[in-house]
């Protein structure tokens, strides 16, 4: 298959539907977790939820990485820019824009109060703003998973070989494989999975081994997939027969973009523009170690929590918010009582409902 | 050193005049304007008139497809072609910002004078106001469009009834979707190309074939998806929603794709040159072929029908699944990975 159309070809989805609902034992439920935010907003775009079987439940995971988020890192974030108003330009990808932070601030608020914050989609965007505002210091809010941490680590060495001196970046990266551990880990509210649905896009940057160890240390099948109708029931057809077998291998159902060993170029920039932070708190899953990037010694000149004191103050959610136990896997968005009523899209209380890959959200348009 | 529109343009001085007559009346061409009164006595007009106003703030001002100009003119004659109405006049205001270049102002205007003469409505009314350097962005036009129904039973949402069919004249996203791909510099195999154009020709007659046709809707800022939504939140006699079956929806390929890699939803893409046209089930066919038989109307399609679930928006998915699209919040902003 090459193309689009044939991904996305009614007839070879709805048979492969036909196989699928074969494959499964009727009596039996299963328990799929899907990581990936992507996954989360592919599943509910395709109606997969109202077509799927019944015995087949998906569990939307911790994948959307302004979902995870603490909101005391943009509270902080806008009141250094507060203070340096006259000196700082941010510049943010645009779902960042709107996740809300203490009192229900946000980027997009700021922005209209007249902060100079500013949208982009290639971080390299930045270079010719650097050298066209060469007063002005242009800082990156740089957040996402593996998928989008080579972006920055080009940035920055552009930036470097440019000698810019007018760039800083603010680390907000973190690592998939970590928190899907902290997830398995957790024995006080087991999540009972049958398997993984792995993240391909990150897959294709670290390489499909990244979820070796998790399959094989929680013994649990994992199916790295693509992000197209057909993938994702190929890693669902996967990760069914791994479940009869009971093997629990990390297996790769998206070769098109993702190799064992994944794009080494980017893995080598990532390497040395960032190491591991010690920890790292999670939006809902709390505090997990080594599971976050900073920005590593050689390249501390760019780093804003080292250019300024930038103190972290807890934010807390409304306490009927049940964010955290629904990026955990533990609720589902029906089950919280502020869902749909005061928490929408239009007023989203917690991050699940902001971004188009929250579960949250996508539960809404469902 | 290319000429740039300076303050003194908008001073209401000589400057002012002189940009006037060189570059407005000289594209705009018609004796009511020349006649330089502070406003115009409209000749031979109907008792019943139908009036829309609409403001351009577009960026890049020139893109594939059109200009701010085209489209200030073709915006305001869809609206009217949308309330079954035909166009007559029109009146346009200029807000210039100080620097803009005299040469690309004469391209717009001259594209809005060539736009209108096509649609032979005749541009009599104007004001030019010029802004500080920085206090806009080049030229932001805002235009009022003037005519007269073309049948005695204007369509309306308050016509809009349960079991109505919904057709989309063409396909959705093209003029969103090249505005957004220019203003990143993205180049897609294809060609994306605005679909700005005037829909009065399409229109027209097929109110004056069919004039039972319930409601017209032009799918601009907001998309498909948009405009349904504004016309639920209407207030209706009787309470209705929208069904829509995916399989049905057009979309050219290079639409799709920049939806794809940016991850944005054809539905909710602006359109320039779309019409939603609801009308009787029975209706639907001889309506549909009847716009087919248009070279604007040639990927027309029957999309969905009018349902009694009010506010609800619903979509029937390729692969037979159920899911409801909600109004979308502000601007699309693209998923990060």
């Amino acid at each position: 298959m090459k193309y689009y159309t044939e991904y996305h070809s009614k007839d070879r989805i709805l048979q492969k539907l036909e196989q699928l609902k074969k494959l499964l034992e009727p009596t039996r439920h299963y328990r799929f977790m899907e990581f990936c935010g992507g996954h989360t907003h592919a599943f509910f775009r395709y109606a997969f939820p109202s077509i799927l079987p019944s015995n087949l439940e998906m569990i939307h995971g911790p994948g959307c990485p302004v979902c995870v988020l603490p909101a005391e890192r943009i509270t902080a974030v806008i009141r250094l820019l507060e203070q340096q108003s006259s000196n700082l330009i941010l510049y943010s990808y645009g779902d960042l824009m709107r996740v809300p932070g203490e009192n229900r601030d946000s980027l997009l608020k700021a922005r209209a109060r007249g902060l100079n914050i500013r949208m982009l989609y290639d971080p390299l965007e930045m270079i010719e703003f650097c050298k066209k505002e060469p007063e002005k210091i242009h800082v990156f809010f740089a957040i996402g998973f593996e998928t989008t941490t080579p972006p920055t680590a080009l940035l920055l060495q552009k930036a470097k070989a440019l000698g810019l001196a007018n760039i800083l970046v603010y680390c907000n990266h973190v690592l998939t494989p970590p928190a899907a551990r902290a997830l398995l880990s957790d024995v006080n509210e087991p999540l009972l999975l049958d398997g993984i649905i792995g993240p391909g896009h990150v897959c294709t940057v670290t390489g499909s081994h990244a979820f070796d160890e998790i399959a094989c240390d929680f013994k649990i099948p994992v199916a790295i997939a693509g992000f197209f109708p057909s993938d994702l029931l190929s890693a669902l057809e996967n990760l069914i027969e791994q479940t009869h077998a009971k093997t629990h291998l990390a297996i790769n159902t998206y070769g098109r973009s993702v190799n064992e060993s994944g794009n080494l170029l980017a893995q080598q920039a990532v390497r040395e523009v960032f190491s591991r932070r010690d920890h790292f708190i999670w939006r809902g899953l709390g505090e997990i170690p080594f599971s976050a990037l900073k920005i590593s010694d050689e390249y501390r000149q760019y780093d804003l929590e080292n250019k300024f004191e930038i103190t972290y103050q807890k934010v807390p959610d409304n306490p009927k918010c049940l964010c955290a136990k629904i990026l955990k896997g533990q609720k589902k968005p029906l089950d919280c009582s502020l869902f749909g009523k005061i928490c929408r899209p239009d007023n989203p209380m917690g991050a699940c409902m902001v971004s188009g890959e929250g579960s949250c959200a996508a539960y809404y348009g469902r | 050193m290319h000429e740039t529109i300076e303050l003194f343009h908008g001073s209401g001085a000589k400057k002012s005049h002189q940009l006037i007559r060189d570059i407005f009346f000289e594209a705009f061409d018609n004796p009511l304007l020349k006649e330089g009164a502070d406003g115009v006595v409209l000749p031979n007009f109907q008792h019943e008139l139908v009036i829309t106003t609409d403001a351009f703030v577009v960026s890049p001002l020139i893109f594939q497809g059109g200009d701010i100009g085209k489209l200030a003119v073709c915006g305001a004659l869809n609206d009217l072609a949308a309330m079954g109405a035909r166009a007559y006049y029109l009146s346009a205001t200029f807000i210039l910002e100080e620097g803009l270049e005299i040469e690309k102002l004469k391209k717009i205007v001259q594209s809005m004078g060539h736009e209108a003469r096509m649609a032979q409505v005749s541009i009599v009314a104007g004001d030019t106001k010029v802004v500080e350097k920085n206090k806009a962005d080049q030229i932001y036009i805002s235009v009022t469009a003037i005519g007269n129904p073309e049948t005695e039973c204007a369509p309306h949402p308050k016509k809009l009834r349960a079991g109505q069919k919904i057709i989309l004249s063409g396909p959705l996203g093209d003029h969103g979707a090249t505005i957004l791909a220019a203003r990143k510099d993205l180049v897609f195999e294809g060609n994306l190309k605005s679909d700005c154009s005037n829909l009065q020709p399409l229109i027209l007659p097929l109110i004056k074939l069919f004039p039972s046709i319930s409601c017209m809707r032009d799918p601009t800022r907001g998309g498909l998806s948009g405009s349904l939504h504004e016309l639920m939140a209407v207030d209706h006699e009787s309470k209705i929603g929208f069904r829509l079956n995916e399989e049905d929806l057009p979309v050219s390929p290079p639409v799709r794709g920049l939806c794809e890699i940016l991850g944005l939803d054809p539905l909710t893409l602006a359109n320039e040159g779309k019409m939603i046209i609801f009308c009787d089930a029975d209706l639907a066919l001889p309506i549909l072929q009847q716009i087919r038989q248009h070279p604007l109307g040639q990927e027309a399609m029957i999309i969905g029908e009018v349902t009694d679930r009010p506010g609800q928006l619903e979509m029937k998915t390729i692969y037979g699944g159920e899911r409801s699209l909600i109004w979308a919040e502000g601007d699309a902003l693209p998923r990060i990975c």
